[in-house]
């Protein structure tokens, strides 16, 4: 290594910068990854608004199923599965669709009004979908960050 | 601290790879690459005995992929090699006088 000094070294970081540039280019979800997940998460928000509380554990066993088959499938599909939010801002956007998804449930399950719930429901589906996409939208850019400003 | 196994130009480049996945497919690290598979299966194979990746095959249907994953201690080793590369562009970077210590690392 240190017969090539720095010039080498220089290579080997452009080359990981390089490598990192192209997985980000490999995270995309497809189209129906975010709807989907939209679609299981307010199905439970909903069921928290029904009168019928036995819908709560199957609602909840279908959302758990489907997320694992969703991460199967873009897994499957992409060649690769995430590790994680990797930055700040990946972090925190992920943080936030947590808070909307607890809030629409906590919302539909304390009200237990249909109304409410069907409300809370529409604006779980958006949220998933819009904070889905910006999230996988943050992910890429902080992997394809340059690797010298990574630690 | 410099690592020779993973140095190697491919091996840098897969262990990049699988250092911000969870676990990748053969395929397409393969691809990224642009490497043959017979060169893949080479490097995984160099940084698996090193026990810096692990390789699995699972069992289900249809055909058989092999998944690759950085382990903790291949995590570890490309972090102090890329802390290392850093540190000797900085160096080359500021000029004489301005070292940070890569340059005896070695």
């Amino acid at each position: 290594m240190e017969s090539n000094g720095a010039d080498d070294a220089r290579a080997s970081l452009d080359a990981v910068a390089a490598t990192r540039a192209g997985v980000a280019g490999r995270i995309a979800a497809p189209w129906w990854y975010h709807l989907v997940l939209g679609l299981l998460v307010a199905q439970h928000v909903l069921a928290q608004g029904l009168e019928n509380a036995n819908w709560t554990l199957p609602s909840m066993g279908l959302l758990l199923a489907g997320c694992l088959v969703l991460t199967l499938a873009y897994r499957r599909l992409a060649g690769l599965s995430t590790a994680k939010a990797q930055g700040t801002r990946s972090r925190n956007v992920l943080t936030l669709l947590g808070l909307v998804a607890l809030a629409c449930v906590a919302s539909a399950s304390l009200t237990g009004s249909a109304a409410v719930s069907w409300v809370a429901a529409g604006v779980v589906l958006l949220a998933t979908i819009v904070l889905g996409r910006l999230f996988e939208a943050a992910l890429r850019r902080e992997i394809a960050a340059d690797p010298d400003h990574s630690f | 601290m410099f690592d020779e196994i993973v140095h190697a130009p491919n091996r840098l480049r897969i262990c990049a790879f699988l250092a911000v996945v969870r676990e990748a497919e053969f395929g397409t690290l393969r691809d990224e690459l642009g490497v043959a598979d017979s060169v893949m299966s080479k490097h995984l194979k160099v940084l698996a005995d090193a026990g810096y990746v692990k390789v699995t095959k699972p069992r289900g249907s249809g055909r058989v992929r092999t998944w690759a994953a950085l382990t903790r201690a291949g995590r570890k080793a490309y972090e102090d090699h890329l802390w290392y590369l850093q540190a000797l562009a900085a160096d080359a970077a500021r000029g004489p006088g301005g070292s940070t210590g890569a340059n005896s690392g070695g």
